[in-house]
């Protein structure tokens, strides 16, 4: 049955009970009603007839006709109380020998009035002993009366036990009544608790058990109400739920595995890799983990706990290559950590605890989080120091070389040079033009070794700079005036843009910054086309100087565009333009702007234009 | 050696080990009209300079026995010879040989693949006046 039936139907009986009730209650009111209102009247007979005793008394001692009046009006109420209904069998026993009574007063008092009125006329003396008859109908009168009266109090003794009686009942039927009233409320809350109450308990039992996972659980709900419906719905639910989980558990499983084989591939993959691989946690740098490479190379056991306690600078001693300690700022993962930008260096020497030393290239990189954040830096560093020992080697032969090749050539030209002057006698025409040949031969192959000799002076960092604040546009200027000749025979125009702010000065070696500027002019040049132009232009940026040099010449093919900064290393398009050339002008030009903590960089399209852009931190 | 001569004429001392530089160097200042005498190491140089007062000393930093710096050390310590102007001429070009040899007293460095034999004459006359 639906609950909304059995609350139509708990409701329902409820009115009924209630109406019976009520019902009942009223009957009896209106019997103890109607029983008090017998009491009265039995109170009125008995006032009544005690009042035509005394009436009677007094009109037979005076003869008055006013008292003779009112004991008939009395006698008048009297017949019509007694005509009033009463109940009971007893009380209509009385009333009829009441009635009996009162009817025979009437004609008693008549009697007796005439046979006073008479005797009167003769005597003029009122109520008399002596005459026989007289008090015979007198006896009689007084004999009813008194009968009126006996009877009145039996009556009113019985309407004072009726009424009592029916209140009895009365109390009785109210208690009866409140009695089945609570029963009725007591069943119907009991139902309700049973078909509602227990069932929804029942039901948020369900949910917690369901909710706190266990998911077999089936509500015992049999009702084929709501309620009923709703378990039987919640036990599908459940089902579903616990069939989803269990396939959810099976795939979770599955997965877990299939990351674990993955995990165990990637572990080996990056335990066996022969560079060292650490991850290090921002913001401090404490090694959350190391690879066995990485351990090794670094000479420490594989003692996590020993690794991840510190931030890897208080961990290892890190030097530069003349052997003073490295800053712990410039290390790739502190500059990583700083500012979140890959960085790589090759001028890391790590001391081992066994007092060894190793060099290091090592390269930092940020890993961010979702939101974007630095969580972590990884680092990988591989051993260098046989490349760095071949380096140091090829640097001191090269050395060696230039110095070695420097002094045959420098007598070469000046033996060269007394001839062309003609210091030795006059030369014949084709002989001085072969001998101008050679000198100029000669001069090229000074200037290459000068090339070598800087380059390998750079790689070993042996060089010293005289970075002071300078003017560069002078410097500029003049350099733009050095190459003019250059420019005549391809007609290239050279324009230094003006600026609308006054261009600062920068921290820079002025005779080396002259050099930079040539260089980047004479590659403007070589390389542009016919009626080409080159532009310089300024820029200032947050607390920097940008300076660009533009061409519209061959541009710098994509390949080669990572290359171009690299010692010896000249563009395909370069080489096959112009054969002649070292390919350590921009190397040395990077060399020295990043000594002075700027940098270099390039923009440039193959066959439309190259765009060298130089910044300089302002002071 | 003519005594009066040679107090008379200018004296360059080149103390240099490569026999090819010294044989220009021979060559030209002779025909300038100046002494010359070529010294091959630092040694012979400081021995020569002792000898002879020159008016210049043309100097090359690396050579047998004793080297440029070396010998430079010595003709600025010897008080009768410290006052003579040297000039160094090296193949050497690093600043800090540069700053070195300056250092020690000499009062110009070239590099003498990087100069001509006119500018070594220029500079070495600065010093004949």
């Amino acid at each position: 049955m639906r609950i909304r039936t059995k609350l139509e139907i708990g409701t329902l009986i409820v009115f009924v009970a209630a109406l019976i009730i009520g019902l009942v209650l009223f009957f009896t009111s209106s019997r103890v009603n109607r029983a008090t209102e017998e009491g009265k009247i039995t109170l009125d007979i008995v006032q009544k007839a005690s009042e035509l005793g005394t009436l009677t008394f007094n009109h037979f001692n005076n003869l008055n006709e006013r008292t003779e009046l009112e004991w008939h009006s009395k006698n008048t109420m009297l017949a019509k109380m007694l005509a009033s209904e009463f109940t009971g069998e007893q009380s209509q026993v009385i009333i009829r020998n009441l009635r009996q009574n009162q009817k025979e007063l009437e004609p008693l008092f008549l009697k007796l009035n005439k046979i006073i009125k008479e005797e009167n006329t003769t005597n003029h003396t009122s109520l008399s002993v002596n005459d026989p008859s007289q008090i015979l109908v007198n006896n009689n009168l007084q004999l009813k009366l008194q009968n009126i009266l006996n009877e009145a109090f039996k009556l009113t003794a019985l309407s004072q036990s009726d009424i009592s009686a029916t209140e009895r009942t009365a109390s009785a039927f109210i208690f009866i009544s409140i009695a089945v009233l609570g029963l009725f409320v007591t069943i119907g809350s009991f139902l309700v608790r049973k078909s509602i109450v227990e069932p929804i308990a029942q039901l948020d039992d369900g949910t917690k058990k369901v909710g706190q996972g266990n998911l077999h659980f089936q509500i015992n709900i049999s009702a084929e109400d709501e309620i009923g419906e709703l378990a039987k719905a919640f036990n599908t639910m459940t089902l579903k739920l616990n069939g989803f989980y269990e396939n959810l558990e099976d795939k979770v499983r599955q997965r877990s595995e299939e990351i674990l084989e993955k995990n165990i591939l990637f572990q080996s993959l990056v335990d066996n890799i022969p560079i060292g691989v650490a991850l290090m946690k921002a913001p401090k740098g404490e090694i959350l983990i190391m690879n066995q490479a990485g351990v090794k190379l670094l000479g420490r056991s594989l003692d996590l706990e020993d690794i991840t306690k510190d931030q890897y600078t208080q961990k290892y001693t890190f030097q530069k290559e003349d052997g003073t300690s490295y800053p712990n700022q410039e290390l790739p993962p502190s500059i990583t950590l700083e500012q979140g930008e890959i960085v790589t260096k090759d001028d890391i020497v790590v001391c081992k605890p066994d007092e060894s030393k190793i060099s290091l290239r090592t390269t930092s990189a940020p890993v961010k989080n979702a939101q974007g954040r630095l969580a972590s830096v990884v680092t990988i560093f591989e051993d260098i120091t046989a490349r760095k020992e071949i380096e140091k080697m090829k640097n001191q032969f090269l050395s060696f070389a230039a110095h070695q090749l420097r002094t045959p050539l420098g007598s070469i030209h000046w033996n060269l040079e007394m001839l062309l002057k003609g210091e030795m006698g006059k030369l014949l025409a084709p002989v001085e033009e072969r001998l101008d040949q050679i000198n100029q031969c000669n001069q090229r192959m000074i200037g290459f070794v000068n090339e070598l000799l800087e380059v390998s002076l750079i790689q070993q960092g042996k060089w010293v700079d005289q970075a002071l604040l300078t003017d560069i546009v002078p410097i500029i200027q003049d350099a733009v005036k050095g190459v003019e000749l250059d420019t005549k025979s391809q007609n290239i125009s050279i324009t230094i843009i003006p600026t609308r702010f006054t261009i600062p000065k920068i921290i820079v070696d002025p005779k080396r910054f002259r050099e930079v500027i040539l260089n980047l002019l004479s590659n403007a040049i070589k390389y542009n086309r016919l009626n080409g132009k080159v532009t310089i232009e300024f820029k200032l940026l947050d607390k920097k100087l940008q300076i660009m040099v533009t061409d519209t010449g061959m541009g710098i093919p994509l390949n080669d565009q990572s290359k171009i900064f690299s010692e010896f290393f000249r563009a395909k398009n370069a080489i096959l333009a112009e054969t002649e050339g070292t390919g350590v002008g921009l190397f040395m030009i990077k060399s020295y702007i990043e000594r002075w903590g700027g940098k270099i960089f390039l923009e440039s399209e193959e066959g439309k234009y190259t765009t060298y852009y130089l910044e300089f931190q302002l002071p | 050696m003519n005594d009066e001569l040679a107090q008379n004429k200018k004296y360059i001392l080149v103390i240099e080990d490569d026999k090819f530089y010294g044989n220009i160097f021979q060559t030209k200042f002779t025909q300038a009209g100046y002494d010359v005498f070529v010294a091959t190491n630092g040694e012979q140089g400081l021995q020569a300079a002792i000898q002879r007062e020159p008016t210049v000393i043309l100097l090359d930093l690396i050579m047998p026995l004793k080297d440029g710096f070396e010998t430079l050390q010595e003709l600025k310590a010897n008080i009768n010879l410290k006052n003579i102007p040297i000039i160094v001429l090296s193949n050497l070009g690093q600043e800090n040989d540069i700053k070195k040899a300056k250092e020690l007293g000499a009062v110009d460095y070239a590099i003498k693949a990087n100069i001509s034999l006119q500018e070594v004459v220029d500079k070495v006359s600065q010093y004949l006046k």
